[in-house]
């Protein structure tokens, strides 16, 4: 049987009339928020009266019915529409509890689903306009923990009137300073003027000789290598199976790790294995969507999102133990990094996002292709203005594009990369385009490494390691 | 169905085909970020065993990864059965754990469906359950003998309407297994399902601990008149008990166990529970290897590394 992947997912209806309508008047639903809270605190006496077999489902059909018509409401019980701008984080086919993700296209609509204005833009327009706003931060700052999915159906309401709210939790945060790392690239990244990593797409294989040496060219330039987790929403070897091979040989990988396919318990058991393999270095993604890849009917699981993987993972480093306490004998001892894309198209709120990322654990950051210094510069003057270059060593990412067709397609296909007219069109009238790529390459590369805070390069060049020799070389970064 | 035979490469299987009983041990790998723990717990078991079979977040606990884990033993030196549950990932996360465990030097697999997370310690995670371990069975046999990534849908290519298969180079050897409970055997349900299975493309069933030898005997009748036998190698799971208490503890909450009344009353009354623990496993162990159609043991070790070795001692068990 087979059943047709269509890149086009007809929606009939306009999707969330009442839920936009919800985010442009978030001040309306603070203000009933704030009347309506310390009401239902106030019901608790009289409620308790009654039996809790006929308040339970009550309760909770007033509210899935009320908040399903203005929010969209999935229900989820762990309700944190006021930290949100009034969007429900729920709708977020990611279900990211801290967003937005990477993959905003250029028109402010979701990767996954084209015809849907991306939830999180609209939270962080709703929290604008909400007063909290002005008066005690913005409460959209604020690590969302992650997402408890035993409340999943239950009442947020009943949670609060019992004062069990989780917004106490995810305040009460330990800022424990990180200790050294004994990573290899730590070290490389604090002792050399610029660090090279580089993307590794390994074969579909299970061939070990042939894992090693895909990376082999690569690590002839660069400091380390990170092992893609999945890339694209497509199947392909483990990362952790490939780092397992590298770190045997001696390399010092960088694992990713991407929350769509697996849930906490498989990531922290991934994470403690790496741990016992002598894999350091661990980059924290949220994941491309499912529909993006070579099995659009899998499950998309996003049970945590990079921002809370980035947490759980330094909770298990600094504290030697999960987040629910239980201790870890021989704690992990990673250095943790995250993504971040300077082409988004408001980079006021991609620099909070970053910001977030770093307050709950990375270390480094891997940036997305850019290939637009003027872009590059206003979100990196943003970026370094808050101070966060000093917090977090910071590698772009570059590659070549091998033809105007290609970059066409890329800027066509792949969600939240920009690429300029301009470049597109050198591409095309080159007589090598492919030669024409690389220096286009190696003049961001140098344009880049002119700017204050960067520490180093992350290099893409999909299954092409000879153009990421070239690339370094005619940099003059290695010889 | 394709035909199919397991691959030789894995030396349990040449000692299954050769007709040989082995013997293996079932652990859960550390809640540790090193490896000092878990192999010194294997190297105490190396000279009696044949493979360690290591499981997957086991009871919907987080401990450290049974592919990292089986790296590491088979890093030194041991051969491994890979248990994969369905709970924790997508069939994208599946596959490629497949993928890299092939790349590891992993044959052996067992597919389960895992405990609900509600069973375990991390409560508050979503649970996955996107394929049934009978589908994950197909996907890790088709890998084996198509040699592909198995995908039921088709993209648009600017070349066209394209499969999304795609093919592995070097292919997978995988010798499949499921996890079977004897007391289950004979209604409906439970044939159908172990038909699916075995439809599937599974080679071996290991059973759920059994501490009734006559269970075990009744259960292979029925896989004989299920005309199942004589296509699956069946391994049969015991474990010395320690104690009435733990013994009541495993009967309550381990899926599929089986401990009769008497075998808890000649634990509880021993003068010596340990010892009457390993005295009991060495017993049922003894008749089990006796007993036409079991092909292998299986201990399952929960806090009795000693007794364990005890038993393998006194049975005479020997690996090679």
């Amino acid at each position: 049987m087979l059943k047709m992947a269509s890149a086009d997912t007809a929606i009939i209806a306009p999707v969330g009339r009442l839920r936009s309508w919800s985010v442009r008047h978030a001040r309306f639903w603070e203000i009933m928020y704030q009347m309506f809270l310390p009401l239902l605190r106030f019901a608790r006496p009289i409620i308790t009266l009654f039996p809790d077999a006929f308040i339970r489902p009550l309760t909770t059909a007033v509210e899935r019915s009320l908040k399903a018509t203005f929010f969209d409401c999935n229900m989820c019980g762990d309700c944190v529409l006021s930290s949100t701008g009034m969007s429900c984080p729920m709708n977020c086919p990611k279900s990211i509890r801290n967003g937005p993700c990477g993959g905003v296209r250029e028109n402010g609509n979701c990767e996954v689903e084209p015809d849907m204005r991306c939830v999180w833009l609209d939270a962080w327009s709703g929290a604008a306009k909400m007063q909290n706003a002005a008066k005690n931060g913005w409460q959209i700052n604020t690590l969302q923990t992650p997402l408890d999915r035993s409340l999943d159906g239950q009442s947020s309401w009943l949670t609060v009137m019992n004062e069990n709210a989780h917004d106490t939790a995810a305040t009460q945060k330990v800022v424990s300073p990180s200790k050294p790392s004994t990573s290899p690239l730590f070290k490389k990244l604090n002792e050399q003027s610029v660090t090279l990593t580089a993307e590794y797409n390994p074969p579909d294989t299970t061939d070990p000789s042939k894992i090693l040496a895909g990376a082999q060219s690569l690590l002839e330039v660069c400091d380390a290598v990170n092992v893609v987790d999945g890339a694209g929403g497509n199947t392909h070897i483990s990362s952790l199976s490939v780092c397992t091979l590298l770190a045997q040989a001696g390399h010092d990988p960088v694992m990713q790790i991407s929350c769509r396919d697996k849930n906490r318990i498989a990531i922290q058991g991934e994470a403690l294995g790496a741990a016992a393999l002598g894999i350091k270095n661990i980059l924290c993604l949220t994941g491309d969507g499912i529909n993006a890849g070579d099995q659009p009917g899998a499950k998309p699981v996003f049970d945590l999102d990079c921002s809370t993987l980035l947490g759980t993972l330094k909770t298990m480093r600094d504290e030697g133990q999960f987040t629910t306490g239980k201790p870890i004998d021989t704690p992990p001892d990673f250095y943790l990094g995250a993504t971040a894309n300077p082409s988004a198209i408001e980079p006021e709120i991609e620099v909070e996002r970053i910001a977030k990322k770093i307050e709950a654990g990375a270390q480094f950051i891997q940036t997305q292709f850019c290939f637009d210094p003027e872009v590059f510069q206003l979100f990196f003057d943003r970026y370094t203005a808050r101070g966060l270059h000093e917090q977090a060593k910071f590698l772009v990412g570059v590659g070549p594009l091998s033809s105007a067709k290609a970059g066409l397609w890329m800027r066509n296909n792949i969600a939240g990369i920009r690429i300029p007219d301009s470049l597109l069109e050198r591409l095309e009238k080159a007589h090598d385009q492919k030669a024409e790529g690389i220096s286009i390459c190696v003049e961001l590369i140098e344009a880049y490494l002119k700017m204050d805070g960067i520490a180093g390069l992350h290099i893409m060049a999909f299954q092409q390691p000879d153009k990421v020799t070239e690339i370094v070389r005619r940099a003059g970064l290695r010889t | 169905m394709t035909d199919y035979s397991p691959p030789v490469q894995s030396p349990l299987v040449l000692k299954l085909l050769n007709g040989e009983t082995t013997f293996t041990v079932e652990i859960s790998p550390p809640i540790a970020g090193s490896k000092k723990s878990l192999l010194d717990q294997a190297e105490s078991l190396k000279p009696y065993i044949d493979a360690i079979n290591v499981t997957d977040n086991a009871g919907a606990s987080v401990a450290m990864s049974n592919m990292a884990a089986s790296a590491l033993l088979i890093a030194n030196g041991h051969e491994v059965i890979l248990q994969l549950n369905c709970r924790d990932q997508n069939r994208i996360g599946l596959m490629s754990d497949l993928l890299g465990a092939a790349a590891l030097g992993i044959n052996n697999i067992i597919a389960v469906r895992g405990d609900d997370p509600e069973a375990g310690d991390h409560p508050h995670a979503k649970p996955v359950f996107d394929l049934k371990s009978h589908e994950l069975i197909r996907t890790a046999f088709e890998m084996t003998t198509n040699g592909i990534v198995p995908a039921h849908t088709m993209k648009i290519a600017p070349s066209g309407i394209q499969s999304n298969t795609k093919s592995i180079d070097e292919p997978p050897h995988f010798f499949i297994g499921a996890i079977d409970v004897p007391s289950l055997a004979g209604n409906e349900v439970w044939a159908s399902r172990l038909h699916k299975k075995v439809a599937s493309g599974i080679r071996f069933i290991q059973t759920q601990s059994c501490y009734d030898v006559e269970f075990v005997r009744r259960y292979l009748e029925i896989l004989e008149d299920e005309g199942l036998a004589e296509n699956l190698f069946i391994t049969v799971s015991n474990s010395p008990l320690v104690s009435a208490q733990s013994a009541i503890w495993v009967k309550e909450n381990i899926w599929g166990a089986d401990i009769p009344d008497e075998v808890i009353a000649r634990i509880r009354e021993a003068k010596d529970p340990v010892e009457e623990g390993i005295r009991i496993c060495t017993e049922q162990v003894k008749e089990l290897v006796e007993m036409p159609g079991v092909a292998g043991i299986n201990l399952i070790e929960r806090q009795n590394a000693e007794s364990i070795s005890a038993v393998l001692q006194e049975i005479g068990a020997e690996n090679g």
